[in-house]
């Protein structure tokens, strides 16, 4: 059996990723405010390509048990699962980011978990439909899910797990209500999956290359 | 024949306990079940072709125009629950209450074919029974914790600020948003001790410590809080709730209730050394009237004593002279007892001024009473009457023995000047039974055994007016210049010190009667100590050497002869540095006597000196009337004695002996 | 006429997108890039552009800011502030900067739109 080649993406897929990662963002940052009914100023400064243990060290040992994560799972020409996760603590604060601060804390806590779902739902969607909209392929999104617990839980629970699979993670910045909120979003893909994306990436800045040359300015 | 095969779309659709709306690319209604008719009651064929905003005006649906447009674009499933927007389609209950319902919006059927599907979900009951069960939760709790006047702060397991009741905004200066999300630590002076509260929360220890902390208010007052903290659990998040009770006031109220006893305290103390003070003087200068008045007898006395010793010498050295050695012995003792008594009669005199803390003794009035007779009687002159009745069987009772003297010659006094013309002095004594009427109708007194001295004249009398203030500090009937008006206040004062009573009976024209009641004591005298006569007993073993410092010289001259008469060897000094030459030599020294009052080093500076060589030096250290006799007892240690002036030889013999032997 | 066109974008894919769609509309005009607020000002001292095409996420700076301050150094041209972030109160700060907002991913009528807008505006047109 052949083993495959570790994939790599090159800077400009790297870029390519990031941006598209941020189209996403800002497509939801709208139907956020929605649900949120104020300016909401959501970033993602760059995605990097770890390993998933690498992954689960960069949401950090002192967080482990104590995060909380919305995903979404996804299939098509790519497939994985999408995350967005918060440490435990900062997701009361997300909450209330979103339903305002006038409610008690126990009501605070009971809707942590549709906010979580709702918000989670929002942004994941947006960036995988970016994905597969730029990609002019289909995915078939599932409903969101909240999980309670560690890293290791959230990328080692379904499907099982596979030494290359790779991680595409980032930042994420939520400025809310004069809150800053930042969490992680990551994307949990297998080899196959993973080189799908990089040939989807490929195709999309060829693309994008202008065809007619113009002069530049010097 | 009907299969289950055949069951048609539409049946399944309307049996679903749900709505379900299927729209086409264009975002139209296809599909509309009789879930859907029911609760929005608009029926399928009102509701086809038409998209939700139109169905549905005036209805905010950006929530659900996003799904569905996310849904046909992007085939992405999106939820939009009641809990975060509580009012999305108006749909109603059977019984036409506001049916809350979750939406779903999923794509349907495979591209290239864009439809999506809108499911209604009633979560009317769910939400129902959560809302009344979080109320009543909420009221509950609410109820405490608004209300409560202790601050009440609830923080994550990192110390994140996620509730804070309304005392804490108040009292603190900050409204909600300034708090929640904030690490409590930041409101805290005292954060070592934060840390204490949060830690010891956390790790769930058992004890419910109070903890002290200094919070920083907005206006950056501190205020101080006593801390406990409890551990909960929400699902697997940890919550702290920290109950801060004010400790401001109580503190305050501390600060000031210590500040109001230490004043008070001085206060007191200084009030009651004025009072101390005030009756020190007043006994001061009451004893020093009575002293101003006896002098003119006493001197009269001491000439007479005098006369005795000077008389009796003078006849020795006659006999002497003449070569006649019969009958000296006779004029000898004659001369040693006249010096004896005018020791007594110093001794008395000088303890009578001096300024002696009361020292209670168990004693017998009797003989007290008796060895004032003759002074009383110089006190009250020749026109006045002055009989003695002791009682057989006196009880024995416990009182400064100078103090009653002082109070008998004060009332003596008294009776005296109420009797201008003479008359008589009746001093008794008895013992008494004070029963319980009595002590019930005066203030102050047990019922009991007590020895009752009476002072009783013929004179004046008082008023019943006068008897009511008789024993008033500074009252008096007295003109002017004659007399302070001090005494019965004073008798007064010793009675009731001595544990006892005093009581004025008098009519006006008939004359006076002061009771004094002392308590009974149940115990041995402690009796004056008898003054021994010389004998070879006290003469010294052989070689006892006796190092005597006193500055005057007569008086020095005179115990060096008895020491030398007893057969001491003698050393002289008559300073301190003198005396610390002798000591800090070989020479041998058994006992150094020693006046206390030297000029320069004083006896007990000596002592100290010299013990350093000679720690084991005995010491008889001689006090003079200068000196406090229980100040200069409390010059005392171990190995040391010490001895009044003037003293019989005898007794120096005595004491001597006694240290030397011990 | 021709105008030139400054590009700033901190993602390449992003700026090639735009430059894709002013390919299509305008290929005689001069193109220049910027991947960050600092290499723009440079852009703008040295080359003086007429047209400004902003990234509205910008890391580390405030697009609208960062459009007023184009603004105020050069009165006479034309921004646009580009993202996909379509809240309302970011177009309206937008236009209240006096840049105009485009959607992202830029479709070549919008920018067309845009660009046809500010020639107008240079000649003199409707402000």
């Amino acid at each position: 059996m052949t083993v495959p080649e570790r994939v790599v993406l090159s800077e400009m897929e790297l870029d390519a990723l990031t941006e598209l990662v941020n189209l996403g963002v800002s497509n939801a940052a709208a139907s956020m405010r929605e649900l949120v009914k104020e300016e909401i100023i959501l970033s993602v400064p760059k995605v990097t390509i770890v390993t998933r243990d690498e992954a689960i060290r960069n949401l950090g040992e002192r967080d482990a048990k104590r995060l909380v994560a919305v995903h979404q799972d996804f299939e098509g020409d790519i497939a994985g699962r999408a995350l967005l996760i918060f440490p435990e603590t900062k997701s009361l604060e997300l909450v209330r980011a979103i339903v305002g601060s006038d409610l008690s804390l126990e009501d605070i806590i009971e809707l942590e978990q549709e906010a979580l779902a709702e918000t989670g739902n929002i942004i994941l969607n947006a960036c995988l439909s970016t994905l597969a909209n730029n990609f002019k392929r289909t995915l078939k999104i599932s409903l969101p899910e909240v999980l309670h617990g560690a890293g290791s839980e959230f990328f080692y629970v379904k499907p099982p797990p596979q030494i290359d699979d790779t991680v595409l993670f980032s930042f994420i910045n939520f400025s809310v209500r004069e809150r800053n909120i930042t969490g992680y979003i990551a994307m949990l893909l297998d080899l196959p999956s993973f080189a799908t994306l990089k040939s989807l990436l490929a195709a999309l800045i060829e693309s994008t290359r202008s065809h007619t040359a113009a002069p530049d300015a010097d | 024949m009907p299969t289950d095969d055949d069951i048609s779309q539409k049946d399944v659709l309307n049996a679903i306990n749900g709505g379900l709306v299927v729209l086409d690319h264009n975002a139209r209604v296809i599909r509309w079940n009789s879930w859907m008719e029911f609760a929005s009651r608009i029926t399928e064929h009102e509701a086809r072709d038409r998209t939700l905003a139109d169905i549905f005006p005036g209805i905010a649906l950006t929530r659900l125009h996003f799904a569905v447009n996310a849904a046909l674009t992007s085939r992405t499933s999106t939820i939009v629950t009641h809990a975060i927007n509580p009012s999305l389609l108006p749909l109603l209950t059977r019984s036409k209450k506001p049916l809350l319902h979750d939406i779903t919006v999923t794509p349907v059927s495979d591209p290239p074919i864009r439809r999506c599907l809108v499911f209604v979900n009633d979560v009317t009951m769910a939400t129902r029974r959560e809302r009344f069960l979080r109320d009543r939760q909420n009221a509950r709790y609410d109820a405490v914790v608004a209300n409560a006047p202790d601050l009440i702060i609830t923080v994550d397991h990192e110390g994140l600020i996620q509730f804070a009741n309304s005392a804490a905004l108040s009292q603190l200066g900050f409204a909600s948003e300034d708090l929640v999300g904030t690490n409590a630590r930041e409101l805290f002076e005292t954060k070592h001790e934060w840390q204490l509260v949060l830690q010891g929360a956390l790790s769930n220890s058992p004890g419910g410590r109070r903890i002290d902390l200094i919070a920083r208010r907005r206006d950056g007052t501190a205020s101080h809080l006593e801390a406990t903290a409890s551990l909960w659990a929400s699902g697997t998040t940890n919550f702290v709730t920290v109950i801060l009770r004010d400790i401001n006031e109580r503190r305050a109220v501390d600060e000031a209730l210590r500040e109001l006893n230490q004043t008070l305290e001085q206060r007191v103390q200084d009030r009651t050394a004025q009072v101390m003070q005030m009756q020190e003087e007043l006994r001061q200068s009451q004893k020093m009237e009575a002293i101003g008045q006896l002098t003119g007898g006493i001197a009269h006395d001491f000439n007479n004593l005098l006369q005795g010793i000077t008389g009796g010498l003078d006849l020795v050295k006659k006999r002497v002279m003449q070569g006649r050695f019969n009958e000296l012995d006779r004029f000898i003792s004659g001369a040693m007892t006249s010096a004896s008594r005018a020791s007594a009669l110093t001794h008395r005199l000088l303890a009578f001024s001096r300024r002696q803390p009361l020292a209670p003794k168990a004693l017998d009035v009797n003989p007290l009473l008796g060895s004032m007779e003759e002074l009383l009687r110089r006190t009250l002159g020749e026109r006045i009457v002055f009989e003695l009745v002791i009682a057989g069987g006196l009880w024995l009772t416990k009182c400064d023995p100078n103090q009653l003297e002082n109070a008998v010659l004060n009332l003596a006094i008294n009776a005296r000047d109420a009797m201008p013309d003479g008359g008589t002095l009746t001093i008794e004594t008895a013992n008494a039974h004070l029963d319980r009427a009595y002590a019930a109708n005066h203030q102050d007194i047990e019922a009991g055994q007590y020895v009752c001295i009476s002072v009783t004249d013929s004179g004046s009398g008082m008023s019943p007016a006068t008897i009511a203030k008789a024993f008033e500090p500074f009252f008096t009937t007295k003109p002017l210049g004659r007399g302070t008006g001090l005494g019965l206040s004073m008798i007064y004062g010793f009675a009731k010190q001595s544990g006892g009573h005093a009581k004025i009976y008098s009519e006006l024209g008939k004359g006076t009667t002061v009771r004094m009641y002392l308590p009974r004591y149940r115990g041995e005298a402690e009796t004056e100590d008898l003054v021994p006569e010389l004998s070879d007993v006290y003469s010294a073993h052989t070689n006892e050497t006796v190092l005597v410092v006193e500055d005057e010289f007569v008086v020095r001259e005179l115990i060096v002869e008895v020491l030398k008469e007893l057969g001491y060897s003698t050393l002289e000094a008559e300073d301190g540095p003198a005396a610390l030459k002798i000591l800090d030599s070989k020479q041998r020294v058994d006992l150094l006597i020693s006046d206390i009052g030297l000029p320069g080093l004083n006896g007990r500076q000596i002592v100290d000196s010299a013990r350093e060589t000679r720690p084991a030096l005995k010491v008889l250290f001689m006090t003079g009337y200068a000196e406090n006799a229980a100040i200069a007892a409390g010059f005392l240690e171990p190995g040391m004695s010490m001895i009044t002036k003037p003293f019989a030889m005898e007794a120096l013999a005595t004491r001597i002996r006694e240290i030397l032997e011990n | 006429m021709t105008y030139k066109v400054l590009i700033v974008d901190d993602s390449k894919l992003a700026r090639m997108s735009v430059v894709k769609a002013l390919s299509a509309l305008h290929p005689d005009w001069p193109r220049l890039e910027a991947s960050n607020a600092d290499e723009a000002v440079l852009q703008m001292d040295r080359q003086q552009p007429d047209i400004v095409l902003l990234d509205f996420n910008m890391p580390g700076k405030d697009g609208l800011a960062f459009a007023a301050e184009l603004k105020q150094r050069s009165a006479r041209i034309s921004v646009a502030v580009i993202s996909a972030n379509r809240q309302v109160e970011v177009i309206q700060r937008a236009e209240a900067t006096g840049a105009t907002f485009l959607a992202k991913p830029l479709t070549e009528q919008a920018l067309a739109e845009f660009l046809d807008d500010a020639i107008k505006r240079k000649n003199g047109g409707a402000p």
